[in-house]
């Protein structure tokens, strides 16, 4: 078993008053052991939906797992009972959310939040569950004694540290980080990411990281995905996706980060608007933003494309259809 | 010119946040049902009034006030639907004239206290300092004294009657207004200095008054009918107790006042106007509860 | 900072009641007494001095413990406040206590299950117990319990073994309506926990879903739970007046209404007076649980050298 996770044809709804909300759309993904993947997109594309569903956090009402399947080292999680799946958080996959300041509970202290995880999974005293906690808060760069104070009198970045003690505490294969230093300023941000680098080396743990900072996943993923309303657009190693990205999506976020090399008047952003995912395009969702958009967009959804190795991308330039846009090249 | 436009966009603004408001509360099937009742309720205390000052009084006299002590007791029948009480007066007549007590005298009650209170926090707002503490203080005092037995030590120390019992009442409601008013009449204090600082000129005024005032009107308006639901509550209480409406005037406590020595003989006299200030409390509550989710939906979910 | 609030509040109800018409002269020395009577009566209670003079005077008195005396029995006021407040305690005491067994537990499941049957039927009952007025409830409860089935007494306070009995109905009376309101305030007071994101991250952890209500959401819960415990506790102290007068309860509420109906000012006074008091000590104790239950208050409370007014929700 070559992949920590496979995510098979995932659909994820919520079902709110103002309509149904297609939050995860058929999403295909895998990750190798040891691996780091990073997740790219933009603020409601579904990248924390997604995450989510790993775990099973998904509350219903109003949210659920409509379909699909979600392998993790060959175990099904969407069809093990609750009792099973929480053995499993935690123990064998953590997440980390995104924002410090509120995922730490105010009332208890820091050390018991990091202690709790481990008294729930291994099966050891007290006392030792005590020790591998302050244990793991030297891991993180917290001074030990600072085991019994609680989290508002700790600063943004020790507030993750902390949260990265919690999610590593059981030495899980499979860390689920959403977007783990956006809410922290940039030194901060480089601290936190250097941690999880060296924790992960030193532990062996496989990395999902979510983020829509590229240049985050440049510095820590060999693998990226790109997401895009619910759905992935475009995968493969690093090397590929960033020196050839092909997806119009793709090549619209490269284009619009600056560069030091380029003088230019104005930055180039992607036009137009993230969906509604109460209320998403017919045929490929990116085809009101994509300037290469033909009548096969509108009412096709483009199918999974290898172009090489394990790049594979989804878009109808890619498919048989390349024709479409080879004719109009050629007329030119 | 773009002055005119923000003028007439922040007046469409306002007219529309009522309308919004207004679509809001009527998908609130429960609060519409007791708005309805509350107002055939309230027609029901106008037209009580009115019959009274065309007959002069005497419909009120003999059904309502003068006593019938041979026909006491008697159950609910198709004559009298609600029965007959303690000295042989028909229930039903009595709850519905004592409407103007119960109903009308604690909307006038929590009148007087809002503009009281709305005066007090306009001041305390708007002049901030010395004057704000002071009259903040003052409010804090009255608010360290539970509500009923501040009531009580009022109706104590004025005697029972209509008019004590309305000032024992407004006063207990004086700090909420004045609160409310306060904190709004502050927002509005600071929007206009940052707004003189900018020199920006009339249209900013417009929407000062326009969008600011009715946000600040929508608390008042909850509070006020929490309040009438609490006064209600209150004066059925001190007149239940002996110290509020006296009787024979037919207050909803009141009525309830010797329905405690009856109960064995006649369940109609206790069950009645107890049910009836429940219904007319419960409508008022869950009224208020609607306005609040109608005028500020942010906090329901 | 407590003795502020409490001049405040001893002062208050003392003006309340001085400012009271009436001539407490005639009453005590009667309709015949004569002119130099009345006179030389005024000096002795002070009646000509002003307003602050005269509370001076009586809290002077009030601290060793001279409340003054009866103008109807001539018993000294204090002793006889006393025999009459701790049965007051005792009925508000079980009162505060069926409200929390009843409307926490509720309150917890009606958030846990939103959206679902219990949810609703629980928001109703919380809605008509709020609607309820107190006194009606009381005589329902005679109609039902103690005339049509014989089970419990109607009125009176039990000694010994029969207090327990005679507690029930009155404690029931007192307790639905405060019931009501933690009822609702704990469910809106989950609800706000429950979306949390801390919550998320106690889920991932994998800790069970009832160990995380217990200790995370009910915790983080508490705050305001316990604040309109504490001030359902001060109104029922406050306010039993009703309850006791139904049920003939021998507590200083009733006492005090009694007073007022027999015109007795120094025992109106004493009694509202104690009554006001007891009302601030509870809130003061409220929010010194507080900082017990929230460690950031607590940090504040340290940090400022141990008095600082702390902020409280603000609800009906």
């Amino acid at each position: 078993m070559n992949n920590i996770l496979e995510i098979k044809d995932l659909v994820v709804r919520y079902e709110t008053e103002d309509g149904i909300v297609k939050a995860v759309n058929s999403v295909n993904l895998s990750l190798k052991k040891g691996a780091a993947l990073g997740l790219v997109g933009e603020t409601g594309a579904g990248k924390t939906t997604l995450a989510k569903s790993i775990l099973r956090l998904i509350q219903w009402p109003p949210g659920r797992i409509v379909s699909g399947n979600i392998l993790y080292d060959g175990t099904d999680l969407t069809a093990i009972t609750e009792n099973e799946m929480c053995k499993i958080r935690g123990n064998d996959i953590s997440m980390i959310f995104q924002d410090p300041m509120t995922a730490l509970n105010p009332v208890l202290t820091v050390g018991k939040q990091i202690s709790e995880v481990i008294e729930e999974h291994d099966k050891i005293s007290a006392k030792e569950a005590d020790s591998k906690m302050r244990e793991m808060l030297s891991m993180v760069g917290i001074d030990p004694n600072r085991a019994e104070e609680y989290p508002h009198q700790f600063s943004g970045g020790m507030k993750q540290r902390v949260v990265i003690a919690i999610a590593l505490a059981c030495n899980p294969s499979l860390l689920v980080a959403d977007e783990p230093t956006t809410a922290l300023d940039v030194t901060i941000q480089a601290q936190v990411l250097d941690l999880i680098r060296n924790l992960r080396e030193q532990l062996g743990t496989s990395l999902l990281l979510i983020t829509h900072d590229l240049g985050v996943v440049a510095q820590n993923c060999e693998y990226v995905a790109i997401m895009y309303a619910g759905e992935i657009v475009e995968y493969g190693e690093l090397r590929d996706v960033f020196k050839n990205g092909l997806h119009p999506y793709t090549e619209g976020l490269f284009d619009s980060i600056p560069k030091l090399n380029e003088d230019v008047d104005r930055l180039k952003p992607i036009e137009g608007l993230m969906p509604d995912p109460a209320n998403l395009p017919e045929g490929c969702t990116f085809h009101p933003r994509c300037k290469y958009a033909k009548d096969i967009c509108k009412t096709q959804k483009p199918e999974k494309r290898t172009i090489e190795g394990e790049h594979i991308v989804y878009c109808h330039r890619f498919s048989e259809y390349e024709h479409l846009w080879k004719e109009g090249q050629e007329n030119e | 010119m773009s002055k005119d436009l923000t003028l007439n966009n922040s007046a469409v603004k306002s007219r529309s946040l009522w309308a919004d408001a207004w679509r809001r509360f009527r998908k609130n099937k429960m609060a519409v049902v007791s708005l309805v009742f509350l107002m055939v309720l309230a027609g029901i205390g106008i037209a009580t009034l009115i019959i009274d000052w065309v007959t002069n009084g005497s419909i009120y006299e003999s059904q309502v006030i003068s006593q019938n002590l041979s026909q006491r007791f008697v159950e609910p029948s198709l004559e009298h639907p609600l029965g007959l009480d303690e000295f042989g007066r028909d229930i039903l007549l009595r709850l519905l004239w004592g409407t103007r007590y119960s109903l009308f005298m604690s909307i006038a009650a929590v009148l007087a206290a809002g503009v009281v209170g709305i005066v007090i926090g306009a001041i305390a707002g708007y002049y901030g300092g010395k004057v704000d503490s002071v009259i903040m203080r003052l409010m804090d005092v009255v608010l360290s004294l539970p509500y009923m037995l501040l009531a009580i030590a009022i109706v104590a120390a004025l005697g029972p009657g209509l008019v004590n019992v309305l000032i024992s009442i407004a006063i207990g409601y004086v700090p909420e207004f004045a609160r409310i008013t306060r904190a709004s009449v502050m927002t509005i204090r600071e929007r206009e200095f940052i707004e003189a600082a900018k020199a920006v000129g009339g249209s900013d005024k417009v929407i000062i008054f326009n969008q600011i005032l009715p946000n600040s009107l929508a608390p008042l308006i909850v509070e006020f009918t929490m309040a009438i639901a609490g006064a209600i509550l209150s004066i059925a209480g001190l007149s239940f107790l002996g110290l509020g409406i006296q009787p024979p005037l037919p207050e909803w406590g009141a009525m309830l006042t010797n329905a405690r020595g009856y109960i064995r003989d006649a369940w109609h006299i206790t069950i009645f106007p107890g049910l009836t200030i429940l219904i007319t409390i419960l409508a008022l509550n869950i009224i208020g509860d609607g306005l609040r989710d109608a005028l500020d939906p942010k906090l329901k979910n | 900072m407590m003795i502020p609030v409490l001049i405040g509040v001893s002062f208050l109800v003392f003006f309340i009641l001085a400012v009271s018409p009436g001539d407490p002269t005639r009453m005590i020395l009667g309709q015949q007494a004569s002119e130099q009577a009345i006179e030389a009566m005024r000096e002795e209670l002070g009646l000509n001095d002003n307003l602050f003079v005269r509370y001076f005077h009586y809290m002077a008195d009030a601290v060793q413990g001279d409340f003054g005396v009866s103008w109807k029995t001539k018993l000294e006021v204090l002793p006889q406040v006393m025999g009459y407040f701790p049965n007051t305690v005792i009925l508000s005491l079980a009162g505060i206590l069926v409200a929390i067994l009843i409307g926490v537990p509720i309150g917890i499941l009606s958030a846990k299950k939103q959206y679902t049957w219990v949810d609703n039927v629980a928001t109703v009952l919380g809605l008509i117990g709020v609607a309820m007025p107190n006194f009606w409830l009381g005589l329902l409860l005679v109609m039902l319990f103690s005339l049509t089935l014989g089970w419990l007494p109607p009125s009176g306070m039990g000694q010994g073994l029969d207090l327990i009995p005679s507690l029930i109905l009155p404690a029931i009376t007192l307790g639905t309506g405060c019931a009501a309101s933690i009822m609702r305030m704990t469910r809106s007071s989950m609800l706000e926990a429950m979306r949390q994101d801390y919550i998320d991250t106690a889920r991932a952890k994998g800790l069970k879903e009832r160990y995380i209500t217990r200790y995370h959401m009910f915790k983080n819960a508490l705050i305001p739970i316990v604040t309109i415990i504490g001030l359902q506790f001060g109104m029922l102290l406050g306010g039993a007046a009703l309850t006791e007068t139904i049920f003939s309860w021998p507590g200083l509420g009733r006492f005090m209404i009694e007073s007022i109906k027999s015109k007795d000012m120094p025992m109106v006074l004493g009694s509202a007076m104690f009554l006001a008091i007891m009302y601030s000590v509870v809130n003061l104790l409220v929010d010194i649980l507080y900082a017990y239950v929230d460690p950031r208050i607590k940090a504040q409370y340290n940090s400022m050298g141990g008095k600082k007014r702390v902020k409280r929700f603000n609800f009906k």
